[in-house]
């Protein structure tokens, strides 16, 4: 018997209630029923399911909210995260570094003075050209016809855009560069050059 | 097939159907539920046994067509008697018999009581001339108050349903169903003599 505690039935109904149970009690189903519902069921079910499309009756079944899947995908998301190992943001930092061109690196240097902006020995094509260019000005009686000068600095062009220096300088030697090229009254790029070439042919060079 | 709880069978029969194995699903109910089916659609009919047989078929018959159906929203015994409820009220309003099968059948009811051993604890409160007239008073009942007492209350203590159960099956709140409950349990005493007279 289910018992609510919320209905309350007078001592009158209470009689025909239980009347009704005991009632209830004197039926006896028919013993051939259960033969004939058995066998008449038998041609009305649905065939037996595949195991696959069972498998999606039951998937297709679960449908919930649209807004219980928020946390099924935040919960997949989490888990991604957790199972893949991504790469260090060092690591990427370092790849974008090493790509670049070498003239920031020059830039990088503390002491540099804003308004001289040395180039670098890397990126000296264009100044390499620029003094090649004022060399033949400041020099026009020198013996080498102005051809031969500009297939010289293409060719020093050539090698030195070859050449790739992507060494930080320190601040120290960099000073006395700077000096150096002022005393002389020629770029810093110039003297970087010939002391690049002068470790050229340099016996005492280690490869 | 081992029945026993109701919980456990019904978990069976959600198991058997989720599996696809509906011939399995259809044993379980048969022997969990048949004599409640039944039992609901003799008292609702009147107490016609050939017309009882027929619609408790015709439930089992319908449970068949939506077995692959079932989600075990609602548990099975209220599935089943939500079913045998539509079919008995189907039944009794195409029946343009249903007064001459009462009168018809009359005899048969008190024939029938009084066949049985009588009950010695109960014959003193409930006589079995007091059940008799119960048995008259519950046939002229509307067809729907009468499907809800016996849901409620004549299927046998272990099947009985609850008020929210019921309410369920007529798609009414459960405050509705249970105000209906009563104004059926007024309408039954109504009709009956006094059980001590």
């Amino acid at each position: 018997m289910l018992r609510d505690e919320r209905e309350h039935y007078d001592e009158e109904a209470r009689d025909a209630i239980e009347g009704l149970r005991r009632l209830a009690r004197r039926i006896e189903t028919p013993p051939d029923l259960r033969p004939e519902v058995l066998l008449r069921g038998e041609q009305l079910l649905p065939p037996q399911q595949e195991p696959r499309v069972r498998w999606w009756t039951v998937v297709a079944g679960w449908r919930p909210h649209p807004l219980a899947w928020g946390p099924v995908v935040a919960a997949a998301f989490f888990v991604a995260g957790i199972s893949v190992s991504w790469p260090h943001a060092g690591l990427l930092l370092k790849d974008v570094v090493s790509e670049r061109p070498s003239a920031p690196a020059v830039r990088q240097l503390p002491q540099e003075p804003a308004e001289i902006s040395p180039a670098p020995p890397a990126v000296s094509s264009q100044l390499l050209k620029r003094e090649m260019r004022q060399q033949a000005e400041r020099d026009p009686a020198s013996p080498e016809p102005r051809s031969r000068l500009e297939r010289s600095a293409q060719q020093q062009l050539t090698s030195s855009s070859q050449m790739k220096v992507t060494a930080t300088l320190p601040a120290e030697l960099y000073e006395q560069l700077q000096q150096e090229a002022q005393r002389r009254q020629v770029s810093v790029a110039a003297i970087l050059r010939e002391a690049v070439e002068a470790y050229a042919h340099s016996p005492r060079r280690v490869d | 097939v081992a029945v026993s709880e109701p919980a456990l069978v019904d978990a069976q029969v959600q198991a058997a159907i989720a599996a696809g194995e509906y011939r399995r699903a259809l044993e379980l109910l048969t022997q969990a539920y048949l004599d409640l089916v039944f039992g609901y659609c003799f008292r609702v009919l009147n107490e016609d046994t050939p017309r009882a047989k027929d619609v408790a078929q015709q439930v089992f018959e319908e449970v068949c067509r939506g077995i692959a159906r079932y989600r075990g929203e609602s548990s099975v015994k209220t599935w089943l008697l939500a079913i045998a409820h539509h079919q008995c009220l189907k039944e009794i309003a195409t029946c343009a018999r249903r007064g001459s099968l009462l009168a018809q059948h009359q005899d048969e009811v008190v024939t029938h009581l009084h066949a049985e051993p009588p009950m010695l604890a109960e014959s003193a409160v409930l006589s079995q001339e007091w059940l008799v007239w119960l048995a008259r008073s519950l046939d002229q009942l509307d067809p729907e108050d009468r499907s809800i007492l016996i849901m409620r209350f004549g299927v046998g203590v272990a099947h009985e349903l609850s008020t929210t159960e019921i309410a369920q099956i007529l798609g009414i709140s459960r405050a509705a169903a249970y105000r209906r409950l009563q104004e059926a349990l007024m309408h039954l005493r109504r009709m009956m003599p006094d059980a001590t007279g």
